[in-house]
């Protein structure tokens, strides 16, 4: 069996991409800013869930005559 | 002598395999606006930097810079799924799209090892109808949803070395979602498909990839 071929690519650097981009330094410092902001805002938007309660929870008493169905979805 | 724009093109080609762009041949409309961010987050994400026809020029000579951006990118990414008519008048298919897919084949063919196409779709099979001299070809199918470009880019790219998980590809598209309008503004554009806006987002992406 023939070994799967692993392209590697180099990683470039932060001023190849820029001229690449033909950005200038004050647009590439004003988009790192930006990005860092919008990081920062997402990773505070995901932050710590809020504490669950700890007291479970009751279930509905099941009516007599009311099993659950189950279904079962493709195969 | 100066080399012709031709040998020119040759010239920068050369060593593409060391060179990290990625061409991106996509329907520049609103319609595509999410699609587009999840190209450029996606290809970001696998270390990849993002060229399209965006960023050339008016004034040249066209034909010669799309050419010269193919032959200088080892990849490149061709979404074929705006079949539709254009409807505005006088109401035609657009054929850009297909036809720089053409030249893409046309350089690998010539330059076996230098570079690598990949064809994009929203719906399965519908390339068989529209290009059936692709019969024979993986389409990559991401029906039409962002999710599913990230699970084709993944497939498309799966012999390179640094493989991005969903969630990555995913947090640097939601970031670029947010500061698009930031992007727009600094720009005085009100479409994300200008050369301005679009190098700006290539460039935000990386930075939120964290490179």
């Amino acid at each position: 069996m023939r070994k799967p071929v692993v392209i590697t690519t180099p990683i470039p650097s932060d001023e190849t991409v820029r001229k690449m981009l033909g950005l200038t330094r004050a647009e590439a410092k004003w988009l790192e800013k930006l990005a860092a902001k919008t990081i920062a805002e997402l990773n505070k938007d995901q932050g710590p869930k809020p504490a669950t309660s700890k007291t479970p929870k009751k279930h509905a008493a099941r009516t007599s005559g009311s099993r659950p169905t189950v279904r079962v979805r493709g195969r | 002598m100066p080399p012709e724009p031709a040998d020119r093109a040759l010239q920068s080609a050369s060593g593409a395999a060391n060179r990290p762009g990625a061409f991106l041949n996509i329907p520049y409309d609103r319609a595509f606006g999410d699609l587009y961010l999840a190209y450029i987050a996606g290809i970001t994400a696998f270390s990849l930097v993002p060229k399209t026809t965006l960023e050339i020029p008016g004034g040249e000579r066209r034909l010669d810079r799309i050419f010269g951006l193919i032959r200088s990118c080892p990849y490149s990414f061709h979404d074929l799924s705006r079949v539709e008519l254009d409807l505005r008048r006088p109401a035609t298919p657009r054929f850009n799209m297909p036809f720089e897919l053409g030249l893409a084949v046309a350089w690998a063919k010539l330059s076996p090892g230098r570079h690598t196409w990949f064809v994009f779709e929203s719906r399965p099979r519908r390339v068989e109808k529209s290009l059936s001299d692709l019969a024979g070809t993986d389409v990559y199918i991401h029906d039409g949803r962002p999710a599913g470009v990230f699970r084709e880019l993944s497939n498309a790219l799966i012999r390179v070395d640094r493989q991005p998980s969903f969630q990555q590809m995913q947090a640097i598209y939601t970031g670029l979602k947010k500061d698009l309008p930031s992007v727009l503004a600094d720009a005085g554009a009100d479409s994300a498909f200008g050369a301005r806006v679009f190098t700006h987002l290539a460039f935000l992406a990386r930075k939120l990839a964290g490179a």
